[in-house]
């Protein structure tokens, strides 16, 4: 909680898209459906309060599907969509973008590939002539490649810097071992080296194609307008995606593991336990949202409480559910100073197992439900948030009536429900792992079993 | 209530015809008004609401006109520091209960302290709203200062300083920018404190601190969204009319020499990358020169069309990060630009490039699409900021606090719009001096030979 003059990324969990623990007490405003005769699927929801449209674009198929040996290529081929196409060049699209203060994003996470935009009203056409554009035509010219691959490699090298994110990432590693979901969707140095243009391609024209597509756009325009104007765009877009194979469930951890990363110089271990955690389609998401919130959601949490507040240990502690169309990562995230390692890490376990054991109070219940009640609302004031969960729904395939009966369901949750979903936080089959200094740290962690090293950057 | 009230209570915008021909033809016209109310209570207070019942919620937000500027050596990081106390519980409601009744009421608190201000803000839904005044007003009235609550803070943010700047390549060269470039401005320590000060932080310190700085007089409350503005200001008589006025605290000078030379900071610490950020001494908020400057960071570093995204990174592919930042700022501020190098690249390399780029912008090389689309990226940015509830708060309390008037928000959108080339040329020869710079230059060690993680300053 300090406004820094700078903006210094923190990213905590690491760059796992989650589409998860959202909340209630709301009514999604009405949106219009429409699938083309190609099979791409349109959501469209006007939203009038601000002068802006925002538009996401969600393509089947992300980092989970990159062969093995070019792992990042999903989000190489992303970020390429911007990088030209037939009829404009990188710099051209740029210029196009920031000339009216638009924004054009691209980027993929394990389960899909994601273009967003945002645009003032006004520019509305542009919008959807540069996203129609870089989706359908993309050149992916050899200059572009050689210089994306480029920039991966240098983000790569720079994340070493940051300890957080880097912890994140090889606590995945370790927990999904052999499992689609178990590269970050940048990749690895050495898998991205090896890219090359014709997998890009290659990849392009087997996930990209308009039955393995869904358009959302919200903002400040009429349904029937938006509905005509992206058909005009996209009803001539023709092919059939891939088929692929259903992902696999991924093994449970067998045991505990605990695993060190040694930065020698760091005067601050960054800590991660957890392991397999849920589908976005569990039929227990609510409860499990009242349970998480409880145990480690909200800033009144128990692991807060016990963490920050009564020993000031750490200045950040929350554990949550990244929810996937297969089972995503659970995780409690926690850093703390070479000297409290062994402590906090101890703190963190006891706080989840006796919340496991024990089940909640009806007080936390209620304040839960409230809890959870009122953000929902806040979180939802804009174009984009809209965007975001009508890009959900539409995913992963919730009833179109899921946020407006969401407040209901987790109004019925009761103490009964998340002790019975206690089993889904992962315990007995869990990974802890630990980034730090290891002179400092490694005696102490081993008092709590055989540890294993796990090198700083790659697998 | 009627479709047209609504929209007046809230958010009026309006998008005028496009003119015919020029240049001018792309310039986005989108205007925003906002319907503010202000009120002083009699303790001074400053109350502004703006009502806007697009969702059933609200957001409550506290300026307090004090942050690390005034501050002084031996206790530095104190205003950050008391961020953190003020959730600790006042004599009404005891320690925990703050967040719990604000996490009840469906929603979420946080502040945030920089070297001007200090804010704290929550959202709520509307049924909460005597809730949080009666939160509000103890805390401003009683605020616990008790010895277990000083320690506890005290460790977390040491814990927080260890990550933003300790274990942070970049937190740590912009601590090191600031403490060079200024030697006698209160800018010069960081925010969140040095930490042998924060270690030296009194229980009587913390005290005094509260009675100075948290007084009425010393605050401005902005309340946007679902709530009844005339009923908003008899319950804020309510719950906040008792509290005294103090008299106004000192007042802070800037008393930073002119800079007449370059300074370089040399930091080495264990890093995969070198990296250089670079400080030009620039001016107070209320300067002229103000909007030139916010006009030239936009076309230095908004979006991959900006002139350091694109020379630095697509073009020379020389570095995998390259911002500016600039900030209007009580006193007179930096002009800040990052870059981090790409593997086997050396940070004299960034230096001579980024020096190039920064001469292009004094030589005039700048088009007048490039200014217009500066522009235009700055005016839908401050739409953008203006999306919720508390990004309105925000911004009105920052205007109405350090400018006298929230209004001025849209002012500085037409000071933009005035902004000419040669402006942008002026300003970029006058400040994009050698003189006037600080540079830090960030040589990473390998892990485990970085022992000495200190800084030493050398001859240019």
């Amino acid at each position: 909680m300090i406004g820094s003059a700078m903006a210094i990324h923190f990213a905590m969990a690491g760059m796992i898209m989650s589409a998860s623990a959202m909340s209630g007490g709301f009514k999604l405003p009405p949106h219009t459906t429409r699938t083309l005769k190609n099979g791409a699927r349109l959501y469209v929801m006007e939203y009038h309060e601000l002068p802006l449209v925002d538009f996401g674009v969600i393509i089947g198929s992300g980092s989970a599907v990159d062969p093995k040996g070019k792992e990042g290529l999903a989000s190489l081929v992303a970020e390429l969509l911007r990088k030209g196409t037939a009829t404009r060049s990188a710099r051209e699209i740029a210029d196009a973008v920031d000339f009216v203060g638009g924004s054009l994003s691209a980027s993929a996470d394990q389960d899909g590939s994601h273009l967003g935009a945002e645009f003032l009203a006004k520019d509305l056409d542009l919008a959807l002539d540069l996203l129609a554009d870089t989706l359908l035509r993309p050149s992916f010219t050899q200059e572009e490649v050689d210089r994306a691959r480029a920039e991966t490699l240098g983000e790569l090298k720079a994340a070493k810097e940051n300890p957080g994110l880097l912890a994140s990432r090889r606590f995945i590693e370790v927990l999904y071992r052999g499992h689609p979901y178990g590269h970050p969707t940048t990749g690895w140095e050495s898998s991205v080296e090896s890219i090359t243009r014709d997998d890009v391609m290659r990849y392009y024209r087997d996930h990209y194609a308009p039955d393995n597509v869904i358009v959302v756009a919200v903002g400040d325009f009429k349904s029937d307008d938006m509905l005509a104007k992206l058909e005009a765009r996209l009803s001539g877009w023709g092919g059939k995606a891939s088929v692929r194979k259903p992902l696999p469930d991924p093994a449970a951890p067998k045991g505990r593991g605990i695993y060190l990363v040694d930065k020698p110089d760091s005067t601050q271990s960054q800590i991660r336990y957890g392991g397999l955690g849920i589908r976005r389609t569990d039929p227990d998401f609510a409860a499990l949202t009242v349970a998480n919130t409880i145990l480690g959601g909200g800033f009144t949490s128990r692991l807060v409480e016990e963490i920050r507040v009564n020993r000031g240990l750490s200045y950040g502690v929350n554990s949550r559910f990244y929810s996937l169309l297969q089972r995503g990562p659970y995780m409690i995230n926690t850093f703390t100073k070479n000297q409290t390692t062994l402590e906090t890490v101890k703190l963190a376990q006891e706080v989840q197992s006796k919340f496991l054991k024990e089940g909640p109070t009806q007080e936390e219940i209620d304040k839960a439900r409230k809890y959870l009640k009122g953000s929902f609302a806040i979180g939802h004031q804009s174009p984009d948030a809209m965007a975001d969960v009508l890009g959900e729904i539409a995913f992963y395939g919730l009833a179109p009536d899921y946020y407006d009966t969401w407040l209901d369901r987790i109004a019925r949750v009761t103490a009964e429900d998340v002790k019975r979903v206690s089993a889904k936080f992962p315990e007995a089959e869990s990974v802890l792992l630990v980034l730090g200094q290891a002179s400092e740290i490694r005696k102490d962690l081993e008092t709590l079993g055989a540890v294993s090293v796990v090198p700083l950057t790659e697998r | 209530m009627p479709f047209a009230l609504l929209l007046g209570a809230a958010l009026m915008t309006q998008v005028p015809a496009k003119p015919a021909g020029g240049d001018r033809t792309d310039i986005n016209r989108t205007v925003i008004k906002l319907d503010v109310q202000r009120h002083t209570l009699r303790n001074g207070l400053s109350l502004l609401i703006l009502e806007d019942h697009s969702a059933p919620t609200f957001c409550y937000l506290t300026y307090f006109k004090v942050g690390s500027r005034n501050e002084r050596p031996g206790i530095t990081g104190i205003s950050h520091l008391f961020e953190h106390m003020m959730f600790n519980g006042s004599s009404k409601f005891g320690p925990k209960v703050f967040d719990r009744l604000i996490e009840s009421g469906g929603g979420y608190s946080n502040g945030s302290t920089w070297y001007d201000a200090t804010n704290y803000y929550e959202e709520v839904s509307s049924e909460s709203l005597e809730t949080v005044l009666d939160l509000e007003s103890d805390r401003m009235r009683s605020l616990l200062i008790t010895p277990e609550n000083l320690e506890q803070e005290r460790s977390i943010v040491k814990e927080e300083r260890r990550l933003r700047t300790d274990n942070s390549t970049e937190g740590k060269i912009f601590e090191l920018l600031m403490a060079n470039a200024f030697i006698a401005s209160p800018y010069r320590w960081p925010v969140v404190g040095w930490e042998p000060d924060l270690n030296n932080i009194s229980l009587e310190d913390c005290k005094d601190y509260f009675r100075t700085y948290y007084a009425p007089n010393n605050a401005v409350v902005v309340i946007v969204g679902d709530v009844d503005a005339a009923k908003t200001r008899s319950l804020m008589d309510k719950y906040f009319g008792d509290l005294p006025s103090q008299s106004p605290p000192c007042g802070v000078i800037d008393p930073e020499p002119e800079q007449k030379g370059e300074k370089r900071v040399i930091h080495r610490m264990q890093a995969e990358l070198p990296a250089i950020m670079v400080g030009y001494k620039t001016v107070a908020w209320d300067h002229a020169d103000s909007p030139v400057l916010e006009v030239i960071r936009s076309i230095l570093t908004d979006g991959e069309s900006s002139r350091l995204y694109r020379t630095l990174i697509y073009e020379k592919q020389i570095a995998t990060e390259a911002y500016a930042f600039f900030r209007p700022s009580i006193h007179a501020g930096l002009f800040i630009i990052y870059v981090q190098a790409k593997e086997e690249v050396e940070a004299a390399a960034l230096e001579a490039a980024l020096g190039d780029v920064v001469r292009a912008m004094a030589a005039g090389e700048v088009t007048d699409r490039e200014l217009q689309k500066a522009r235009n990226q700055i005016r839908a940015e401050a739409i953008k900021e203006l999306k919720d509830n508390s990004g309105k708060a925000d911004r009105i309390a920052l205007y109405e606090s350090m400018a006298g008037d929230y209004k001025k928000m849209f002012t500085v959108l037409d000071q933009v719009d005035a902004v000419t080339r040669d402006d942008v040329v002026r300003v970029a020869k006058k400040y994009f001096d050698i003189d006037r710079r600080t540079i830090v230059t960030l040589i990473p060690e390998p892990a485990g030979e970085a022992q000495k993680d200190e800084t030493q300053e050398v001859e240019p």
